[in-house]
């Protein structure tokens, strides 16, 4: 098999969040509030990621000061009564905490724990590849095996 | 000044084991490697896992950046366009035929085996010879002749399986005391649910009318499960990790990044293989071949490479192996103006167009747990139905709807902007989709056709100022009928399964290939197994090398790789490319020695070009 993923475009190589001008305030608490309430993970599931504050950077920089500020002071309960452009802008930071990339085109990861801490994998109760195996077998499981290998014999089918 | 036996051009899962198997015998050989590698560590520079985690899109190519100098074919460089030819090809392998050729390969060091999934079946002996059925091309060889050399493959790539299964179940002649190296790899979760549903069940082939009886079937794997102790006469086999050291306790532990990255080494990778290299195997990187050298009878001399910066070399030996893979070897020939009596060279490219479906199940299939694919339906491989439709192998396909759709961020994109749902309504939906998540993937044998080639493009060079491949391919009716088929079989599985079918060739930019057969669309991916270029036969009027993988007309060249085969029949190719280039390993070996006994005992040279001592040089570079 293979696996061409039809994705278009790559990495654009710069570790998003790093070099945002918009000074740490007190703010991250309310991005907090702001992210549980558009993803449906509470805060401390989120605090959990280690990536509020990243992510808070990323928002900050991404939509502008004034949009961003906008977001934050809004804080919309999102739903139809949105205007176009503060959906497009609540969208695009549930995007970023559910798969750890800014959307595109092309989508901006943010940094290989941003991708393991995607939520869309925790939404499913699963790990991302790659960043934490269930161990041998796990993948026959009923649930998920997060724990280390757990010597499954093969050949039992 | 080093002297080289052999120089073996492309460090992939073909070149690096002829370079061991030669070591092994005490062989001077040069592996001249397009790629980067670090020299003494084997792995190509940046750290593969990380880039690939950064990767935007997670395609085969995505752990490596291509150096301008050794450019590969990504898969994103095609898209869907409407209108005919309905598809646009960028980048390093430009095409100009009806329907895209949809697959890719990647040129660093260990090659395309770098990224491979890892299955690892055999050939079936009915597949050797498919001019009975009325299609395709004859091998010059048997099963039973590669036989010896599977076994030998089995134990380079080191891989699962369970020979009980895979002779009662895919009617393969297993003598009863085969055991594999390793265990089978337990069932996933989908291949389970699937077996429940399944297994003894009959769905209708709509194209032969015929009756097939559906069971879920473990794939042999070239990744590390539990060692068979009983293999090798009860010695048991030790399985291999990072750089191919013995690592007992190596397992594939389920990082379910095989394509195209096994972070735990767990996969085989020809870096395994280059890890147990003797020290008479010499790799140099960043080593572009551009020529092959001959003599005025022909003979292989050497090859002519560049450096990434241009500079040109030479090196010289008694025996040169293009191991470049199918597509580059086939350019390599061709740059050469060689073996070409035949005028196939380039010609019957061959890959296995893969039609894919997609659904829901009604409950929780496990996705993206272990291997993307462990397990397959076997039924549509054989036999004469063959006469009227394309046969086919079906992987289950547990990665959810990854190849067809791309990663999860597609289904989070769905949810956000065109359900317009947030907060725990997208949690729930999310979680829900992706959890019951399958496809099925059924990869058609494609025969060999003239018209489906590699050439030079006339005008479009790469950095090196080397003329890119230029494709010209498409899919006959034998293929398409086999789709056709296989979408009806899809939709009685999915109806035995209680599945939704989510199927759906849309938008017509991410689905390059597609068609029309019988008033309904489909859309082909590629395999990646490209085959075919410099095809293998009984004479020099109608093939490009002989049953050992030589070019008829020059003694010493010998091109390996899937570009030798005459069928691809319906296993994914790799062991049987690797048997082959074992096979070859013999009959290079056998000629080396020939030379190196007393003189005598030599032919008398037949015309003053062979008179020079044994053309052996030393590397000039
Ligand atoms: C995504 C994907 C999944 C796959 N999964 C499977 C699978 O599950 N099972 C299976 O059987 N097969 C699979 N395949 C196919 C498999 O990868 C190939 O059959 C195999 O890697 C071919 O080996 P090779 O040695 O011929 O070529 P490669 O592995 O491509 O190696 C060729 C080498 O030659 C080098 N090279 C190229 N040009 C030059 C030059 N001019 N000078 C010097 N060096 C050069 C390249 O850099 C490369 O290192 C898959 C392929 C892809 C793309
Ligand atoms: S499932 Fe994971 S551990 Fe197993 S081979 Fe694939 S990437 Fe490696």
């Amino acid at each position: 098999m293979n696996k061409p993923f039809q994705e278009r475009g790559a990495w654009t190589g710069r570790q998003l969040g790093t070099d945002a001008r918009v000074p740490i305030t007190d703010d991250l608490h309310r991005f907090t509030e702001l992210s549980a309430r558009l993803t449906g993970f509470d805060g401390v599931a989120l605090e959990a990621t280690g990536l509020a504050e990243v992510y808070r950077a990323v928002a900050a920089e991404r939509l502008g000061a004034e949009r961003y500020a906008r977001l934050l002071r809004e804080l919309p309960e999102p739903d139809g009564a949105m205007d176009g452009e503060l959906r497009a802008a609540a969208r695009a930071v549930t995007y970023l905490w559910y798969t750890g990339s800014w959307p595109g085109p092309p989508p901006t990861v943010v940094s290989p724990r941003a991708y393991g801490e995607g939520l869309v994998w925790k939404a499913a109760g699963l790990k991302a590849p790659a960043t934490d195996p269930g161990g041998y077998g796990s993948w026959g499981e009923e649930r998920d095996g997060s724990g280390p290998g757990n010597g499954v014999e093969g050949g039992g089918r | 000044m080093t002297r080289y036996d052999v120089i073996v051009v492309g460090a992939g899962v073909a070149g690096s084991l002829v370079a061991h198997r030669l070591g092994r015998h005490g062989r001077r050989v040069l592996v001249l490697e397009a790629g980067a590698g670090v020299p003494g560590d084997h792995e190509p520079s940046a750290d593969p896992l990380i880039t690939y985690l950064t990767a935007a899109a997670k395609v085969p190519g995505s752990p490596y950046r291509a150096h301008p100098a050794a450019p590969w074919p990504e898969v994103t460089d095609l898209s869907g366009a409407d209108g005919i030819p309905g598809f646009r090809a960028v980048g390093h392998l430009r095409q100009e035929g009806p329907l895209p050729y949809a697959s890719g390969y990647v040129r660093v060091n260990g090659g395309t085996g770098n990224v491979w999934t890892g299955l690892a079946p055999r050939m079936l002996p009915e597949d050797f010879d498919t001019e009975s059925f009325g299609y395709g091309r004859r091998w010059p060889l048997t099963y039973d002749d590669l036989e010896r050399h599977y076994r030998a493959a089995e134990e380079e790539l080191g891989v699962a399986a369970d020979a009980d299964e895979q002779r009662e179940h895919v009617g393969l002649p297993f003598p009863d005391d085969y055991v594999f190296p390793m265990r089978a790899l337990p069932a996933s979760r989908v291949d389970r649910l699937l077996a429940a549903r399944l297994d003894g069940r009959r769905v209708k082939d709509p194209v032969t009318l015929h009756e097939v009886e559906l069971r879920v079937v473990g794939t042999p794997h070239a990744r590390n499960s539990v060692p068979d102790p009983r293999y090798d006469g009860g010695r048991g086999y030790v399985p291999r990790g990072r750089h191919g050291r013995p690592a007992p306790d190596s397992r594939c532990v389920g990082n379910a990044s095989c394509v195209p990255h096994c972070p735990s080494h767990a996969k085989y990778t020809p870096l395994k293989t280059q890890g147990r290299w003797s020290t008479t195997v010499t790799l140099r990187d960043r080593s572009v071949v551009s020529r092959v050298l001959v003599d005025g009878r022909g003979r292989a001399t050497g090859v002519k490479y560049r450096s990434y910066g241009g500079e040109v070399s030479v090196a010289h030996a008694d025996v040169v192996v293009l191991a470049a893979h199918a597509v580059e070897n086939a350019r390599l020939l061709l740059l050469s103006r060689l073996a070409d009596r035949s005028g196939q060279v380039g010609r019957n490219l061959m890959d296995h167009p893969v039609l894919l479906t997609w659904g829901l199940l009604p409950e929780d299939a496990g996705p993206y747990r272990g291997p993307g694919s462990v397990s397959g339906l076997e039924g549509f491989r054989t036999g004469t139905a063959r006469r009227l439709r394309a046969p086919f192998r079906v992987e289950l396909g547990a990665w959810g709807w990854a190849w067809a759709k791309g990663s999860v961020d597609a289904d989070v994109h769905h949810f956000l902007t065109e359900r317009g749902l947030f907060g725990a309504e997208l949690r729930r939906a999310v979680g829900d989709r992706i959890r019951r998540q399958f496809t099925l993937q059924f990869e058609m044998e494609q025969s060999a056709d003239p018209a489906n080639r590699v050439t030079l493009h006339p005008h479009e060079r790469d950095p090196l100022g080397l003329p890119r491949p230029l494709v010209t391919y498409d899919l006959d009716e034998h293929v398409k009928e086999g789709m056709a088929a296989a979408r009806t079989v899809s939709d009685q599985i999915f109806s035995l399964l209680g599945a939704e079918d989510h199927t759906d060739y849309t938008p017509v930019a991410a689905w390059p290939g597609r068609f029309e057969h019988g008033g309904r669309t489909y859309g082909y991916r590629g395999a990646g197994h490209a085959a075919g270029t410099h095809i293998m036969g009984d004479s020099p009027a109608t093939s490009v090398v002989d049953a050992w993988q030589r070019c008829w007309d020059h003694p010493g060249l010998y091109a390996i790789g899937c570009g030798s085969m005459p069928s691809v029949a319906t296993s994914n190719p790799t062991l049987t490319m690797a048997a082959l280039a074992l096979r070859s390993t013999e009959r290079i070996e056998a000629d080396l020695a020939a030379r190196d006994r007393p003189a005598s005992l030599v032919p008398p040279p037949a015309s003053p070009a062979a008179i020079a001592p044994s053309p052996i040089r030393g590397a000039s570079a």
